[in-house]
């Protein structure tokens, strides 16, 4: 064989030799990746088979207007629509709400703690894991699943109902402004930032706040199967951390979110290993959604004062 | 190609004159009977798999890999084969130009071998993986030195082929290149500026 044919036969040898080696290297180190315990090697390990859904509950409880550029929902409208996905998987078994919120609007509360209701109807077990914060609507929510955990040193509790709106009237007398309102009747302009409100005003938006309280209260009674009268004591807006909650009964244990998904996989009797369906975004949806938080940000700053947590009723957290 | 085609070992001098003596390449190639168009096909479908083995060995892979390797190959098989053909076809289409005769079937033949160095990156790049030191600098590095390597093969056979100067055979080979940038930068700048524009307009 000519001495030139085989020194390149020699190359080729050596780069088949790098390729085999390489790629036994690259499944070993695969292999070593892999779950300590497990003992099994799978390839791509695809999430297969019955497992457990996680709803993610952040930030305020609020019906956010329509979507973004990639028509991907945010806000309580996008934890219905979670919640509706999670009810038609058939791999779902269990559910575990994570919930990181200190609350919001007292529409958006009730619709998602009706929504998880409807899911417990259905025998899916849910349990709730409180994050940081879990107040007042975050709690309510809670309340609607079958167990309740929460951190030590989660704030939680609130129970209650808010309503506010700045009085700027001495503001503007000072400054000399006065407002034209034309209505239709003497309440349509209820919560004036721009007059004092009436006793009669006041007397109705207490009926309001207390309707809604009440609400608030049974619902999270029929959630913990307890009486009214058990939860009402703790039920004056008060704050309290995780030990609290457990001693008052408003939570079922101390436990991380990992404690709570083996709990839900206990509930459906899942095995230990069972998948996990998380809320899923990809790297792209990532970069737009950090794109429409700066935006957001912007667009904060252009208008001035944000008044959009006025003016409504909550079940909310606000210190 | 035959197993006649094989054992007679011909097929080792065109990859022996690719990395030795480009112009001898294309002596070989004008004047063999049987265009190599097969084989030298064979050399970009090696590389892409070699190549996506190198840069798995920088990264902490998962089973991820696997697909890479089959599915991720075909896909890395077809886009190279896009890419060649259009540079092949632009080059032609300068030398033409310049005035030179047109020879794509030629051209096809020897733009695939001069990719054949960039085989020994992975050997390159694994033993500095295997030692430890810096094996992402010497991939960047040795994929540059190879890229420098092919892009003389294809010069020296072009400017046998077209018995040019070297400064010509240098503009055949970068005038595509320069084209194709200039126009992929102009895509990617005008998508760019209307992406932002209609998210800012919609947020």
């Amino acid at each position: 064989m000519d001495r030139n044919r085989k020194i390149l036969i020699s190359i080729l040898g050596l780069v088949a030799l790098s390729l085999v080696l390489a790629i036994i290297d690259i499944t070993m180190n695969i292999q070593d990746n892999q779950s300590p315990g497990s003992g099994t090697f799978a390839l791509s390990a695809p999430k297969i088979g019955p497992g457990v859904g996680i709803v993610r509950i952040d930030n305020t409880i609020e019906f956010q207007e329509g979507s973004n550029p990639l028509g991907i929902l945010s806000g309580a409208e996008a934890v219905i629509r979670r919640l509706d996905e999670l009810e038609k998987d058939s791999r779902i078994e269990a559910v575990v709400v994570r919930i990181n919120s200190p609350g919001g609007t007292v529409g958006a509360t009730q619709e998602i703690y009706q929504k998880i209701w409807r899911l417990r109807k259905k025998n899916v077990p849910i349990v709730a894991s409180m994050g940081e914060i879990a107040a007042s609507g975050g709690y309510y929510i809670a309340s609607a699943c079958n167990v309740i955990y929460a951190n030590h040193g989660t704030m939680t509790g609130s129970i209650g109902v808010i309503a506010m709106s700045p009085n700027m009237k001495r503001l503007f007398d000072r400054l000399g402004i006065t407002m034209n309102v034309i209505k239709s009747g003497r309440y349509k302009d209820i919560m004036s930032s721009f007059r004092d409100i009436s006793p009669q005003e006041r007397a109705m938006l207490q009926d309001m706040i207390d309707s809604s309280y009440k609400k608030f209260l049974k619902d999270v009674a029929l959630g913990r199967n307890m009486n009214q009268s058990e939860i009402a004591p703790f039920a004056d807006g008060r704050i309290m951390n995780g030990e609290a909650a457990l001693e008052a009964k408003l939570i079922d244990g101390i436990g991380t979110f990992e404690d709570s998904i083996m709990k839900a996989r206990e509930l459906a009797k899942l095995p230990e290993d069972a998948p996990v369906y998380d809320q899923f975004k990809t790297p792209f949806e990532q970069v737009m959604m950090t794109l429409e938080n700066i935006s957001g940000g912007l667009s904060l700053f252009s208008k001035g004062v944000d008044y959009g947590s006025h003016y409504r009723l909550e079940y909310r957290y606000m210190p | 190609m035959t197993v006649a085609d094989i054992r007679n070992l011909r097929w080792a001098d065109f990859l022996i004159f690719a990395l030795v003596d480009p112009r001898a390449l294309y002596r070989q190639i004008k004047n063999s009977e049987k265009k190599p168009a097969a084989m030298s096909f064979l050399v970009p479908a090696v590389i892409c798999l070699t190549d996506i083995v190198a840069l798995s060995l920088l990264g902490k892979e998962t089973g991820f890999f696997y697909f890479k390797t089959s599915y991720g190959w075909v896909l890395s098989l077809l886009y190279t084969g896009l890419k060649i053909i259009i540079a092949v076809s632009l080059m032609d289409m300068t030398a033409q130009f310049l005035g030179y005769k047109g020879s794509m079937k030629d051209l096809l033949c020897l733009f695939n071998f001069s990719f054949f160095p960039q085989v020994l990156l992975l050997p390159a790049v694994y033993i500095f993986r295997v030692i430890h030191f810096a094996p992402v600098f010497f991939y960047v590095f040795f994929s540059i030195a190879v890229i420098i390597w092919s892009a003389l093969i294809v010069i020296q056979w072009l400017s046998e082929m077209h018995s040019a100067v070297f400064v010509r055979s240098v503009l055949i080979v970068i005038f595509p290149y320069a084209v194709t940038g200039a126009v992929l930068f102009f895509i990617v700048f005008l998508a760019l500026v209307v992406a932002v524009n209609f998210l800012l307009t919609r947020m």
